[in-house]
This record gives structure tokens, sequence and C-alpha cells, in this order.
């Protein structure tokens, strides 16, 4: 692969994956949950509005992150 | 007057129970469509299977439906 | 002494009942579980990320280095996205189909994972039995065809396509033209969803009536009725298997179903 723009993947044994997948998922939600929760307090957000979007933000972020980082 | 006797419950079950008359016999008539297909040509009875099933689940969304109502509407 | 039990005896025995602290007879509420640790996550949203995070792992890791003759996994996978391509999509949308097959085959599998938590020990309640995670698949197979649909045919064009039939006279469109309405843009997301939602939601209820029954004759008085419990609770054992072939019936139809309102709306005029 010449000219690559980016380093080759290394090769992620399949128990790699098992430890990455729950990593990934747990870690975006919780960050982006945790920011929406800064969010609702301090824009003052009706019934926890943030902490909701933050929590699928961060849901739909992880996931994409894996497709991208450990598929094929 | 004194009451005798009283019963219990509600008018949802019996409504459950009429409800549940149709989607039976439209179930029963699926399947004796399927036999008789299958025991006048059986090499049709793979091809129909995929038919069986797909009939089979949409009557008995009728059924469940009426189960569904019989809980949620002031059950 | 009385035969008929009158009200005061059943007072009195559901008063018995409850105080075992037996949740009898089951009711809606005990579908409403509480939330475990935030005001967004219960049970259900923590089973919904199980899922999402097993079928990522499953698929991720069966193909990662695919060979000409497959391991176990691959095998697994390719068995499972083969017939969904072939039984499902190429049945029912013609070779337009193959490039949505990906889509039914994670529709699948994800269904059909969900729907057997119903029966799984710990977690034995599916996510699909509130109406809400059944609503939201539907309504994303909903805008899917109708997208596809408006795509093709352009949107007045899908419009008057699955509106107006051709070849009857037309005082006859009067009557037809709402049926035809209510049938495609609300109908069929709507039944696709009850479906799924009624399938879950009577299947644990069968489960909660010969589970909790039992034990409820388990706590009674007479030694006939603690014996016929053994009854009750088979039962429990026959409805579980019968739960593990709906779980799976279940997801099988909603894909067809899908499968086949997306071939309808790439189809041209007759």
């Amino acid at each position: 692969m010449t000219g690559s723009p980016h380093p080759p993947k290394p090769d992620e044994e399949p128990s790699g994956i098992a430890g990455a997948v729950p990593g990934y998922l747990i870690a975006g939600i919780g960050v982006w949950g945790f920011l929406g929760w800064l969010a609702d307090r301090w824009l003052d957000l009706p019934s926890n509005i943030g902490i909701m979007i933050g929590m699928m933000v961060g849901a739909a972020g992880a996931i994409y992150l894996i497709m991208k980082r450990l598929s094929a | 007057m004194n009451v005798l006797a009283a019963i219990e419950g509600s008018v949802n079950t019996i409504g459950y129970g009429l409800a549940a008359i149709g989607p039976a016999i439209g179930v029963a008539l699926i399947f004796v469509a399927y036999i008789n297909s299958s025991a006048r040509q059986p090499e049709s009875a793979g091809y129909n299977r995929t038919w069986l099933v797909l009939g089979f689940a949409l009557v008995e969304a009728l059924a469940l439906f009426g189960l569904v109502l019989a809980f949620a509407v002031g059950g | 002494m009385p035969i008929l039990s009158n009200a005061e005896d059943d007072a009195v025995s559901a008063e018995l009942v409850a105080a075992e602290g037996l949740p009898w007879p089951p009711s809606v509420d005990d579908f409403f579980l509480p939330p475990v640790a935030g005001p967004f996550v219960t049970k259900f949203s923590i089973m919904i990320w199980i899922a999402v995070a097993l079928l990522l792992i499953f698929f991720l890791t069966t193909y990662r280095n695919p060979k000409i003759v497959p391991g176990k996994g691959q095998w697994m996978a390719e068995t499972l996205y083969g017939f969904v391509r072939d039984n499902i999509a190429k049945e029912q949308m013609g070779t337009a189909g193959i490039k949505f097959a990906p889509y039914l085959t994670v529709l699948l599998s994800f269904i059909a994972l969900t729907n057997l938590f119903g029966i799984v020990p710990f977690l034995q309640i599916s996510p699909n039995s509130h109406i809400a995670f059944p609503l939201v698949l539907a309504l994303i197979s909903y805008v899917l065809y109708l997208g596809i649909g408006m795509r093709k045919h352009g949107a007045l064009g899908y419009i008057k396509k699955s509106l107006i039939l051709p070849g009857i006279p037309w005082p006859m469109h009067f009557l037809l033209v709402p049926i035809e309405f209510l049938q495609v843009f609300i109908i069929r997301p709507a039944t696709l969803a009850i479906r799924l939602f009624a399938n879950m939601f009577a299947g644990h209820l069968i489960l909660l009536v010969f589970t909790v029954g039992g034990f409820v004759m388990l706590n009674s008085e007479s030694l006939f009725i603690q014996v016929a419990s053994v009854g009750a609770f088979a039962m429990s054992v026959l409805m579980t298997f019968f739960e593990a072939l709906v779980a799976v019936l279940q997801a099988y139809v909603f894909v067809v179903l899908t499968a086949n309102y997306m071939g309808d709306s790439l189809a041209t005029e007759h």
C-alpha cells in the first residue's frame, strides 16, 4: 500500500475485539451522557433532555468509531 | 336488597374471548390449505412453507391485538 | 359451611397472597421497571446496549479474516446473510434487493436477539414488550420504503402510484383512495410495530401467569393444590420453548414484511 496517508491498522486478534466493543460503547455513552448532564445543569433544560440526547449521540458516535476502527 | 352473589372482574376478558374466534378459524384455514396442498403435491411443501409461516403470523397478530387491548384499556 | 366463596373470601386470599410478596395477578405494572443507574438507564436500555455489543462483536470477529474454506463463526455469519439475501431479499425485491440485504440481516438478528432475551435467565423480559422499541424499528422501515419509493418515482409519482389503481372506472376511486391511503401510509408501520409488541407482551404475560401462579399454588393451604402446582411449572417449561419459537418467527415475519413493502415501493405499474 504505497502512499497511504495513515499507517496500516494493527491486526487485532479476535479476543481484542470482544474487549474493545463494550469498552468503546461504555466510554461513548458515559462521556457524552456526562456532557449532556452538565448541559442540563448549566442551561437548565427541562426533564433530563440533555442526558437523553447526550447518551444517544454518544452511542451513535461509539458505533461509528467501532465500525471505522475495527472492521476489516 | 342484599347481594346474594357477585361476579368480579372486567368485561375485557369476555371481549377478548369473542375476538379470538375469528383468528382461530383463520389460522385453521391456513393450515388446512397447507396440508391439502402438500398432500396433493409433496414437492411444493418446501415452497409453500414461506407462505404458511407468513400467513400464520399475520392472522395471529389480530388475535394478539385483542389480548393487548384487553389489558391496555381499563384493565 | 358455604361451598361457594363470596367476596370476603376472595379479599382475604388476595391479602394472603400479597403478604407473601408475590406479584399476583400479573398486570401491566409488571412491565414497568425502575431505573437502574440514571434517569433513562433502565433494564431495557442496558439490554439494548448488550444486544448491540453482541451483534457488533459477532459480525466483526467472524468477518475479520475471511477464508475460502470458512471456519465455524464465518460459516454461521455467511449462512445467516445468505439466507436473508436469497430467501428474503431476492424473492421479495428482485435483484435490486441485494443492496438492502445487509440492513435486513441486521434487522433480523437484532429483533431475534432482543426477542430471545425474554427467555434468558436474569434478563427474562424482552425490550420489545414495550411499544417504544418496535415502534422505532417500524418507523425506520417506514421511512426507508417511503424514501426508496419517492427516489425512484418522484414524490408525487409515488403517491399517485400507490393510491390510484389502473383499470377501474373513475367513480370507484372515491371509495378506494382513502382505503389505500390508510393502508400504505398508516396501517403498515402500525401493524408492523404492534404485531411484534403484542407477541412479546403476550408471551411474557403467559410466562408470568404460569410461574408466579405456580408459586401461588405452592403457598396455598391444601395439599392437593400444592401437588397440582407441578402442572403449572411444567406448563411454564413448555411455554418457554414456545416463546423461543415465537421469538424467531416474529423476527422473520417483520423482516419479510419489510422486504415486501420495499419491493412494493420499487415495483413499476402492473
